[in-house]
């Protein structure tokens, strides 16, 4: 690996169930606190200053104008600071029986069950081609049907 | 009643719809603590209470429906009633159908919905009867409901034991208030209760053992599967999207959901949930079918937890009352409960109904054909740009704004000391802020019974 910098590696740290970077952290309550602060004493001000509109409205008002300055400080704090998470594509597929067992089951227990599940739900596997669960359904079960297996075949093919 | 009411109410609860679709969206937002604050700032605005309660209908059936696409797709939890169908979303990623559980479980919360509205008015008239005898037992009542909301909880008789030190916090403030401001608290208590969790993880940070702890070495990832290829109508029938026992389930768990409105709104959705899948056999049909039934006991708990109190009581003795819809019940000086003044007395019984739906459908507008169509690439768009520091600084403006309204820098004190002081119960002993809220109602009770009993 090229070290292309000499600085210290980035420190994340948790924070209510996702990572951020301290600093930025900082930084944005503070523009979050501020922003939205500063616009609502700026609303209580303006509307408390008309004569003709009643006190507990004016500070209705007020707290409107703060709500937007509170969504401006989330639209100006996400774009000076971006997101520190990784988002990937990947479909997790995994070996069937690997899938089973996190869920508590054996390969038994599951054609056991498929092959006295409801046609809706055999239909509903069709058409999602889950062909892994459809190939294990028993031979004197009304749900068999040997193409399953053959495209199974096909599929590992 | 006009036209234009009805408009209105479609409006506001569309409105909301759109925005806590979003709300949904992001992993981790809590009920209480998104809700709460806006509705508090239309309650006090003086919107019209139908609308209000349109809205609160509109802002829960959306986030019901939103947040299964974070737990569908990256098996985090949407929001904090989505924790229960993680464990499930999980096997559906592996089995490679994410977007089929999230349909499922749309289908599920919008059947829920158009169950539980109709479900919980009837409940409520059985109920009614029993409103003037609760009236002058309030304060016992709330103890009584603290004690078992407590004892529900993980922490046991820890958290039972912890209502009474508790009290005295909460009523020290309130006197400390009504020196300083010349009234009691309940905006800036609510709020700081609401954000406890996180403030007390901040605070971990100027710890420097606490903060170890917490430190990462690498961003948090995230895997998103890859979209259907199936197509859909924009709007499908939800009956259509599922088997006839999931239907026949999911009926029957709505009339359950809103019946159990008391209980914990994530207690009874695991426990429904865990024993429709312990009864189903098959691997995909029991993600399915429990994933379903899952977001239908989490839309109609909501719907009971709201509209039974509401209208048999006026008296927030749900955890829903008490944390998402509060400020319909309480939020002075518009609506109080001592005396009874709130949306019980403005709301008819057809009211109920009617903005109801309203609320359903226009909740759903976006959210259910979000969930059908845009889930995927929304779902990554919101993750790749809107970092978790910007919502946090949002979110922290807002806590004061409104603790700033109740109470001037007084209500930010109180606000933050409850945060911090709740927070650490909430996180490191599993006293939730369920019971929290809870022991809010309780606390006043509790510490005059308790000087009374000491002689003083």
């Amino acid at each position: 690996m090229v070290k292309n910098n000499e600085q210290k590696p980035i420190k994340y740290t948790e924070v209510w169930g996702d990572t951020v970077n301290l600093k930025e952290l900082v930084y944005s309550c503070m523009i979050g606190v501020i922003l939205t602060m500063g616009l609502f004493l700026l609303g209580q001000k303006i509307f408390h200053g008309m004569e003709n509109l009643e006190p507990s409205l004016a500070d209705g008002y007020a707290l409107l104008v703060g709500v937007v300055g509170c969504i401006g400080s989330g639209v100006i704090c996400a774009k000076l600071f971006k997101p520190k998470r990784q988002v990937e594509e990947r479909s997790e597929f995994e070996d069937i029986e690997e899938t089973l067992k996190a869920a508590g089951m054996t390969i038994e227990e599951e054609a056991e069950a498929l092959s006295k599940a409801h046609p809706s739900i055999i239909k509903e596997l069709e058409d999602l081609d889950l062909y892994a669960l459809l190939a294990l359904i028993p031979e004197d079960s009304p749900n068999y049907k040997p193409e399953y297996r053959k495209i199974m075949e096909g599929n590992n093919k | 009643m006009s036209i234009l009411l009805l408009l209105e109410a479609f409006i506001a609860a569309f409105m909301g719809g759109v925005i806590y679709s979003i709300i949904g969206i992001i992993p981790g937002t809590d009920e209480t603590a998104t809700m709460a604050p806006i509705t508090l700032v239309l309650v006090i605005l003086g919107v019209d209470p139908v609308v209000l309660y349109a809205w609160m209908i509109g802002i829960m059936k959306a986030m019901q429906t939103t947040h299964t696409i974070p737990t569908a797709m990256a098996a985090l939890p949407g929001s904090t009633m989505a924790i229960p169908m993680v464990p499930y979303c999980a096997l559906g990623k592996r089995l490679g159908i994410p977007h089929i559980t999230m349909r499922k479980m749309a289908a599920g919360s919008l059947i829920g919905g158009i169950i539980a509205v109709p479900a919980s008015v009837v409940l409520a008239y059985i109920l009614a009867p029993f409103g003037n005898f609760i009236q002058p037992y309030i304060g016992l009542i709330f103890t009584v409901g603290a004690v078992f909301i407590a004892w529900m909880s993980n922490a046991k008789w820890g958290a039972v034991i912890a209502l009474i030190p508790y009290s005295f916090l909460i009523q020290g403030f309130q006197r400390l208030a009504i020196e300083a401001v010349g009234k009691t608290l309940f905006i800036s208590i609510f709020m700081g209760i609401t954000v406890g969790p996180m403030i007390s993880e901040l605070f971990n940070v100027l710890v420097p053992k606490l903060r170890d702890s917490q430190q990462r070495d690498k961003p948090n990832q995230i895997w998103l599967a890859p979209d259907s290829k199936e197509k859909l109508p924009l709007f499908p029938n939800p009956f259509k999207l599922l088997t006839k026992r999931q239907k026949k389930v999911a009926a029957g768990s709505s009339v359950i959901g809103a019946a159990a409105f008391t209980l914990s709104p994530v207690a009874t959705t695991v426990l429904i949930g865990e024993l429709i899948a312990g009864r189903t056999k098959e691997l995909y049909e029991k993600i399915t079918t429990t994933v379903s039934v899952q977001d239908v006991m989490a839309t109609a708990t909501y719907f009971g937890g709201l509209i039974i109190p509401l209208l048999a009581f006026g008296l927030p003795l749900s955890p829903v009352a008490l944390g998402p819809a509060a400020p319909l019940f309480n939020a002075p000086p518009r609506f109080t409960v001592e005396p009874l003044h709130n949306l019980h007395n403005y709301l008819q019984p057809w009211h109920y109904i009617v903005f109801g739906y309203i609320g359903v459908f226009a909740g759903s507008l976006l959210a259910y054909p979000m969930c059908i169509k845009k889930a995927r690439p929304w779902t990554e768009k919101m993750f790749r740009t809107i970092s978790h520091e910007a919502m946090i600084g949002a979110f922290l403006g807002l806590i004061f704004m409104l603790s700033y309204y109740e109470a001037g820098v007084m209500g930010i004190i109180v606000s933050l000391c409850i945060g911090l002081f709740g927070g650490i119960l909430h996180n490191f002993f599993e006293i939730h802020t369920g019971v929290q809220f809870m022991g809010y109602y309780a606390s006043g009770w509790i510490v005059t019974q308790i000087l009374t009993l000491v002689g003083m």
